[in-house]
């Protein structure tokens, strides 16, 4: 059984669990064409950095911060894709949910059914220390030591939980896929570096690693730390000085954990509405969400 | 097949180190001036990024987290 699917917890009919459901339905329809096109784009934008660089059109060490720029741009469309939330279950369309979501990840270096498998166990098993694949980022003592992980490349124990999960055939059928693509990537990462060194540190590696440094910052760490297990309790709302397009609007991932087919850019108008269930349900500071979501609604001055 | 794959990355931290530490720590040596004249400078720097390497295997991990 999946943890924390409390919903059953006492609350006024007004706020019940079917109603928030029927709300959240409304907001998970559209077509998630920005994602697409920030997905695609930055990798397309990415790929183009090489012959640019190469043959000196762009120095070296502006193109590092371009290839930067894309590698934090590159794990949410992967994420919408990981959902399904650009099939919304029709089989039509499935191949955009595995182009987008692979092609996006190649600035990230990591491979797309590897994040898949083990972020469907982070939902269903948030914050419980053996299941949930995010547990060690999450639960950090600090941002310093997300950053430290995340550059040791030891975030998340794989191996760990291939084991925990070895009796699920579709999670090992698909965590097996991923490492052999994991594979393919480092092969092409040690042909690159041989033949061409810094351009490979400085537009793939290091970019790359700035890329998951502050994916998991603003993903795992910011939203979930302090929180414990429980569908209303597992994620939080918090404040950042930052406008919330720079980090990724992840002061609202709450909403994304009650209802993760709500796409990402139908979550403000989402959580306006699901505001008074939230409020009745005691989620973490859903008092402070504004009544109104605006460029930066959750600014702490 | 699968026994010798298993071993090879067994290993992964120490071709890391060799081949892509190796090889970034070898391409900044080219650049700098001191460096020039100094013999096997390419088998040193690809000798540095195997100890990295190396050392990473035996502790597990590549930094002191």
């Amino acid at each position: 059984m999946a943890v924390g699917i409390d919903i059953n917890h006492s609350v006024p009919e007004e706020f019940s669990f079917e109603k928030e459901k029927a709300i959240a339905r409304k907001h998970a329809q559209r077509f998630q064409w920005e994602m697409i096109l920030i997905g695609v784009g930055q990798a397309c934008v990415w790929l183009s950095l090489w012959p640019l660089v190469m043959y000196e059109i762009v120095p070296l060490w502006s193109g590092f911060i371009i290839a930067s720029f894309c590698a934090c741009l590159s794990y949410l469309p992967s994420h919408e894709a990981q959902h399904g939330n650009y099939s919304r279950g029709n089989p039509k369309r499935r191949w955009i949910d595995s182009f987008v979501g692979n092609f996006t990840l190649i600035t990230l270096i990591y491979p797309y059914e590897l994040l898949r498998v083990t972020h469907m166990k982070h939902h269903a098993y948030t914050n419980h220390e053996d299941k949930d694949p995010d547990f060690l980022t999450s639960n950090a003592k600090s941002a310093k030591e997300v950053i430290l992980l995340s550059l040791d490349g030891t975030s998340t124990d794989y191996a760990k939980y291939k084991d925990t999960f070895s009796n699920d055939a579709a999670f090992i059928k698909a965590f097996d896929k991923g490492v052999n693509i994991f594979l393919l990537y480092r092969a092409v990462l040690m042909l690159l570096v041989f033949l061409f060194p810094l351009q490979t540190l400085l537009l793939w590696w290091l970019p790359a690693k700035i890329g998951v440094i502050y994916t998991t910052l603003f993903f795992s760490y910011y939203p979930h730390v302090g929180t414990e297990p429980g569908r209303y309790k597992n994620t939080r709302f918090w404040q950042h000085w930052m406008p919330r397009y720079i980090n990724h609007s992840m002061q609202l991932h709450f909403v994304h954990h009650l209802h993760p087919n709500i796409g990402h850019y139908d979550e403000p108008k989402a959580i306006e509405e699901l505001k008074p269930f939230l409020i009745a349900r005691g989620v973490p500071g859903a008092e402070e969400i504004p009544d109104r979501i605006t460029y930066n609604p959750l600014i702490k001055i | 097949m699968e026994k010798a794959l298993e071993v090879f990355l067994d290993y992964s931290k120490v071709w890391f180190g060799l081949i892509f530490i190796g090889s970034v720590l070898n391409a900044v040596a080219q650049k700098i001036y001191f460096f020039e004249s100094t013999p096997l400078i390419t088998a040193v720097c690809f000798f540095i990024g195997f100890i990295i390497g190396l050392i990473a295997k035996i502790r597990g991990k590549w930094l002191w987290v």
